[in-house]
């Protein structure tokens, strides 16, 4: 524990001098009295208060939470000694807002055990350590108070917030492994695809009755194949606008977290790079373990600066396969992610822009005004020239403007798209 | 809770000098000081409440000096034990601020203070009759050297206590088995 002086001794210091000046001018018994409890307590300073560590347990309610839950966090405090008064501070992350009080102040007696609960929730998403508690103790005249931090791990991870999305661009490429996507190829399936005649080695569970009995021979129902695809959300992270929780990024965050639910409930395999200053990357899965990975890496996600324009070429095949649908999720604020786009589409991936709009973003936190609106127009314009470049090259670009929702902005964007899209 | 505590010390330190001069210069320094102390109690600031101390304490002087009232040490003792106690507030509401708490911590605060109180009350009680019953006997020429050694004693004591400090901080003890 560190041990210091509190700034009451500080004040009860000054006050002393005062009385003991005051006393010797005016020649007044009465002054060298008053200055006695003041140096009586001060003297406590000179005896060496022993303090036996308290012992601080802290539990947090859960360790993973959608953006907007709440985390409940218990302290319970165990003085071995009696303590006059103990302040104890809990973590408050950036961020975050408190539902109670994070601080308490009590007087325990040896042995007595002091508890309280707080509620943090969390506007956006993030990595948290909640670990860290601060404990400082005053002794009796409070001239001298011990500090410590008691560190248990703590993380919360918050996620970000899922839209539901009945909608979303489909791949232009399927694989053989069963998914929701109907081939035109017959095979196993559920989808009825044809009907034919009866051959040694079909099953008896594929026999169409009624069209054998209209026949009087047996015939079987054959049936189209499902498949399913690659996806590859691709995040931008090499630039930001706005303020937390409602930056391009964050936005960035949730459709990626939405695109990659609705794609997993299709048993498609989704993957995520995060294209940045740092690149991140988790490989192509499915199944519920595969969006853990894909939320946690997109609550880590985070604009680190560089000067360096990154090369897709470092990614290995295995996280972005041949033929896969890549969703580049991105504020287009940095030129290099475009370029980064257009090189994919060059090797033959099939990818979909989705453009989440910083107009509306950075209006919303400026003083509505006739130069605001004017200069905001002008970035608009802006920006759809730089998508109708983007749909010259061949590209779908969908434009999202929030707080439109991304269902909205995914069926506008996307039914061009929806008519051209095969699926073989 | 401890907002009326420092209040109420503060209240008790303007009338004290007022008790012993109740003059007007004596009351508008009273009230300079409670303007002052009044930033430090309602908005959680030390500074203001020590800055009122010193002008709590230049007008008790200022009262004393003026009113040349007889001695009595008891008074002065009660008038810093109260000035003590005004800091003190305000450094525990400075403490209380933003932080949840129960009556325990102000309950124990009043009980300390009145230990305090009751001892330093006592020790000067005691310091005085035992001054009296020496005036009695002593020769005022022999004043002058009291007055010396007692200077001296305060000093050595002081001495002493910022020299057992250091040592404290130079050679910690070591901690017991078992904590």
């Amino acid at each position: 524990m560190t041990e210091r002086v509190a700034p009451l001794a500080l004040s009860t210091l000054t006050a002393l001098g005062i009385a003991v000046t005051l006393a010797v001018l005016t020649a007044r018994p009465e002054l060298f009295a008053a200055a006695l409890p003041l140096a009586a307590a001060l003297a406590s300073l000179a005896w060496r208060a022993r303090v036996a560590p308290v012992s601080v347990e802290q539990r947090v309610s859960t360790d993973r939470v959608f953006e907007g839950e709440r985390v409940t966090v218990e302290i319970a405090v165990e003085a071995r000694s009696g303590i006059p008064v103990l302040e104890i501070a809990g973590t408050i992350p950036a961020g975050a807002l408190v539902s109670g009080y994070q601080r308490r102040v009590v007087t325990l007696r040896a042995g007595e055990t002091g508890r309280w609960s707080y509620a943090l929730s969390f506007p956006g998403r993030g990595v948290h350590d909640l670990g860290t508690v601060r404990v400082r103790l005053r002794d009796r005249f409070g001239m001298r108070t011990w500090e410590d931090a008691a560190v248990h791990p703590a993380v919360v991870r918050v996620l970000p917030r899922i839209a539901p999305l009945a909608r979303v661009p489909r791949p232009a490429r399927a694989h053989a492994s069963v998914g929701d996507y109907v081939s035109a190829a017959l095979g196993e399936g559920i989808e009825p695809g044809d009907i034919r005649q009866f051959a040694p080695g079909d099953r008896v569970r594929h026999v169409n009755w009624r069209a054998s009995l209209r026949r009087g021979e047996l015939y079987v129902t054959e049936r189209r194949r499902e498949r399913n695809a690659d996806v590859v959300l691709m995040l931008d992270t090499l630039a930001q606008v706005g303020g937390a929780p409602h930056t391009t990024l964050d936005l960035s965050a949730r459709a990626a977290a939405s695109l990659a639910t609705a794609y997993l409930a299709r048993r498609d395999r989704v993957g995520l790079i995060s294209y940045g200053g740092v690149m991140h990357w988790v490989k192509p899965g499915s199944g519920r373990v595969q969006y853990e990975r894909i939320a946690d890496a997109l609550g880590r996600a985070t604009v680190v600066f560089t000067y360096v324009a990154k090369d897709l070429a470092l990614v290995p095949p295995r996280v972005l396969p041949p033929h896969a649908l890549v969703l580049a999720i991105t504020p287009l604020c940095d030129r290099r992610f475009p370029s980064a786009v257009l090189d994919l589409a060059a090797r033959g991936f099939d990818v979909v822009v989705l453009v989440v709009s910083p107009v509306a973003v950075t209006r919303s936190t400026l003083v509505a005004s006739v130069a605001t609106d004017l200069a905001c127009r002008l970035w608009a314009l802006e920006r759809e020239r730089q998508h109708d470049e983007l749909r010259r090259q061949g590209l779908t670009v969908v434009d999202w403007r929030p707080p439109e929702s991304l269902e909205a902005a995914l069926a506008r964007g996307g039914r061009r798209r929806l008519r051209l899209a095969t699926t073989g | 809770m401890i907002h009326l505590l420092a209040a109420g010390f503060a209240v008790l330190l303007v009338a004290a000098p007022l008790g012993v001069a109740p003059a007007l210069p004596i009351a508008v320094t009273a009230l300079a000081g409670l303007a002052v102390a009044a930033p430090g109690i309602t908005g959680f600031w030390r500074w203001p409440a020590t800055a009122a101390a010193g002008i709590f304490l230049a007008d008790y002087a200022a009262a004393l000096w003026v009113s040349a009232a007889p001695v009595r040490v008891v008074n002065g003792a009660a008038f810093g034990l109260t000035l003590c106690f005004l800091l003190d507030a305000v450094d525990l509401a400075c403490r209380l601020r933003g932080a949840t708490s129960d009556g325990s911590v102000i309950r124990t605060r009043l009980v300390q203070w009145g230990i305090f109180a009751t001892g330093t009350l006592l020790v000067v009680v005691l310091a005085v009759s035992l001054a009296t019953a020496l005036a009695a006997v002593l020769h005022p020429t022999t004043a002058p050297l009291l007055a010396a050694a007692a200077s001296l004693g305060a000093l050595s004591s002081l001495a002493w206590l910022v020299a057992r400090a250091q040592w404290h901080r130079q050679f910690p003890r070591p901690a017991r088995r078992g904590n």
